[in-house]
């Protein structure tokens, strides 16, 4: 049978109201999916936390002994002066005093500015922050011995946490047999003062 | 929501129109076939949003029994079509009805033909119909509906007479298999009882030979049924009258019973048997009528905007089903959650009952956690030149030949060293898994590098300043956790490169008789 336009104009009203019935029922169909998948997600994010919780009571001792154990080491970096602001001139004090006792050559300095450390491992992300200031120091030496006795005074009394990345040791007079007490060794290290921030840095 | 029915009964000289509504048939209205009835009747119709059942009963019929060839549907219609324009003038209330296939070799197809003889006498009613766009179900006669009859009245008879006393006459239907043959009425006085009974009797013997001349019945004693359908009123008659033969078996019918037998709650009393003919085409619609789409086109409008509208309701209704089952579903969820999240509150407090007791910290347990873990980190990372000074010291200590002109020192990656060449050093070894099976934070080498020179030797001596150095370089691999990863000898004595020598000259010393090794250990171990 052929419809003409009138009578196309007269299911007008039908065409919509089953499109509309069929929007309704689709869209209910996606709604309660998503819904469903919504539901689904939340209650597996509150499961995840509950297990958790579970876990971290189950090992409250062991992490009570953890937190004992931390907080034992954090106190001495603390007490050494790890922790917190770097403070240059106390190591400036310490290198010079290191220098006069070991009757020392010359020895020269140089800090950069702070940045935050790079090493394997360290990364931004925790609210802890290793901070390092690279400092490249020459030293004129009578004996290899002179630089793993400087570098160790300095690693000990030094208020900040020394690394050494890097030491060049040249010889610089060789053959000379005079009595004069003089360098025959140049050595240039680099090496790493680190603190420790718990506030990000500016 | 049931909706009501109209049932128009069309004779040769009115039109009754009848309402059915819960089993309740009644008499709307009576139109005669005049002008002024066919306004009343327009008027009737106006608005009208029911759907309407014409049922004709009147004396000009025609039915013709024809045979067609197998065909396809196709081909079937056209010849169906073409042949009931030759048969009849007026096309517009024409009908072929399939009365099965010849089971011979050709197949045939036995169809019978059927239509009004005079179409005209209800063009103005049919008109009034379309003018008022009535959804029109159909067009059907009283020997259409006959087969209905006789199925609701229990008859199981191959061949079936149907005689039915109604206010137009006297009606004679016979039935085939279902399927109506041959129907004809007859004049009949109501008043007189037994008169009426005798006609019955005596018409339906006419009609059974009736039958046999037009070869409708196989032969001449085929018994037939009769089912005789009138009002109560005549039953006592009608049972003294009609006495079966060996070729007649009457089944007297009470059509007062037998509307009620059929659902009718009420009906014209007058007119039982036209009740049960207007009961049949509402409740029992046969599958061919007469009406041609013209009339119909606003009914199948009407089925159509149904057909949306249940289609719509599908699939809202689907739709909302499933809904249902996936809103359970979060209810459920919902439920478990619940019950997750007190538990959770309930552990949160718990913990955060014990751990109130550990001992206060400058900062956060994470925060403490992550600092000792990464300090230990940089403590695994950190080095002292002291390691590698010291073991190239005792090397060299076993080689006064050799004097040391330089090392370089440094942390960083092994293959990042600027010396290489030949006798270089297996490739670093790629980072021991953790326990966890994770491969472990390659933390890097402590690297020196030492640049060194045979001394006292004189330039013509290759063989053994390269003797030297070689076991020079070899004392380094025989240091445990030692890993030498460049080599560079004082002459490369391989045919790849050049050679250059000075033989002449035996007093000159070797001064670039230099080599170099970089020796390195992993840190973190």
């Amino acid at each position: 049978m052929k419809f003409g336009a009138k009578d196309l104009k007269r299911l007008g009203l039908p065409v919509a109201v089953c499109l509309a019935l069929g929007l309704v029922g689709v869209a209910g169909y996606f709604a309660a999916d998503r819904h469903l998948e919504d539901t689904k997600k939340q209650r597996a994010a509150i499961a995840a936390q509950r297990t958790e919780v579970q876990g971290r009571l189950d090992r409250a001792n062991e992490e009570e002994r953890e937190i004992k154990a931390n907080l034992q080491q954090y106190r001495a970096l603390a007490a050494r002066g790890i922790t917190g602001e770097e403070k240059r001139l106390d190591w400036v004090d310490t290198l010079t005093a290191i220098k006069s006792e070991r009757r020392l050559f010359n020895v020269s300095y140089s800090i950069e500015p702070q940045k935050q450390l790079d090493y394997p491992g360290f990364g931004a992300g925790s609210g802890v922050y290793f901070m390092t200031s690279r400092v490249k120091i020459n030293l004129q030496l009578l004996h290899e011995e002179d630089l793993l006795s400087f570098i160790d005074d300095l690693a000990k009394r030094s208020k900040l946490y020394l690394s050494v990345r890097s030491c060049n040791i040249q010889r610089t007079d060789r053959g000379s047999g005079g009595t004069v007490l003089a360098p025959r060794l140049q050595a240039d290290c680099a090496v790493d003062l680190i603190t420790i921030r718990h506030n990000k840095p500016a | 929501m049931l909706r009501k029915k109209r049932l128009l009964y069309l004779t040769a000289n009115r039109l009754m129109a009848y309402s059915l509504s819960r089993g309740k048939l009644s008499a709307d209205a009576g139109f005669e076939r005049n002008d002024a009835g066919l306004a009343a009747f327009s008027a009737y119709l106006a608005g009208t949003r029911n759907l309407y059942y014409l049922v004709i009963d009147v004396v000009e019929e025609d039915y013709h029994q024809d045979i067609i060839p197998d065909m396809g549907r196709k081909d079937r219609r056209q010849v169906l079509s073409r042949k009931l324009a030759q048969r009849y003038r007026d096309t517009s209330l024409t009908l072929s009805l399939s009365l099965g296939y010849d089971k011979g070799e050709r197949r045939n197809e036995r169809v019978l033909y059927a239509s009004f003889s005079n179409t005209q006498q209800f063009q103005p009613w049919l008109a009034a119909l379309v003018q008022n766009e009535v959804r029109l179900v159909g067009v059907y006669s009283t020997a259409l509906l006959a087969p209905a009859l006789i199925k609701g009245a229990g008859l199981k008879s191959p061949r079936c007479l149907l005689v039915s006393v109604q206010q137009t006459g006297l009606r004679q239907s016979y039935v085939d298999d279902g399927k109506i043959r041959f129907s004809r009425i007859g004049r009949l006085n109501l008043e007189d009882t037994a008169a009426v009974a005798a006609t019955c009797a005596a018409e339906s013997a006419h009609l059974q030979q009736y039958l046999v001349t037009m070869r409708l019945l196989p032969t001449a004693n085929t018994p037939i049924d009769v089912m005789v359908l009138a009002p109560g009123q005549y039953h006592a008659a009608l049972t003294e009258a009609c006495r079966s033969t060996e070729t007649l078996r009457f089944n007297l019918v009470n059509a007062d019973t037998q509307c009620r037998a059929a659902g009718l709650v009420s009906f014209p009393a007058d007119a039982p048997c036209d009740a049960l003919f207007l009961h049949a085409a509402a409740t029992a619609t046969p599958a061919r009528q007469f009406a041609q789409e013209q009339h119909r086109r606003h009914y199948h409008l009407w089925q159509l905007s149904n057909g949306l509208y249940a289609a719509g309701m599908a699939v809202l209704v689907s739709g909302l089903l499933y809904a249902g089952v996936q809103l359970f579903d979060v209810y459920n969820l919902r439920q478990q959650t619940q019950t997750d999240q007190t538990r959770f509150d309930a552990l949160s407090a718990e913990y955060a009952r014990v751990t109130a007791t550990f001992p206060p910290t400058p900062t956060s347990t994470e925060n403490l956690k992550t600092t000792i873990k990464q300090y230990q980190m940089l403590q695994a990372q950190t080095a002292s030149p002291a390691y590698l000074l010291l073991e190239t010291s005792k090397v060299l200590a076993a080689y006064p030949q050799v004097e040391i002109e330089r090392i370089e020192w440094h942390v960083g990656k092994q293959g990042q060293e600027a010396v290489s060449g030949k006798g270089a050093a297996p490739k670093a070894a790629a980072p021991a898994p953790s326990a966890a099976g994770v491969p472990a934070l390659d933390l890097g080498y402590e690297l020196a590098t030492i640049s060194a020179r045979v001394v006292g030797a004189r330039r013509a001596e290759v063989r053994a300043i390269t003797g030297m150095a070689s076991q020079f370089i070899d004392a380094f691999r025989k240091v445990p956790r030692l890993e030498i990863s460049g080599v560079r000898m004082p002459f490369d004595v391989t045919a790849e490169d050049t050679l250059k020598g000075d033989i002449g000259s035996e007093r000159a010393i070797a001064e670039d008789a230099r080599f170099a090794i970089t020796i390195g250990r992993r840190l973190g171990r």
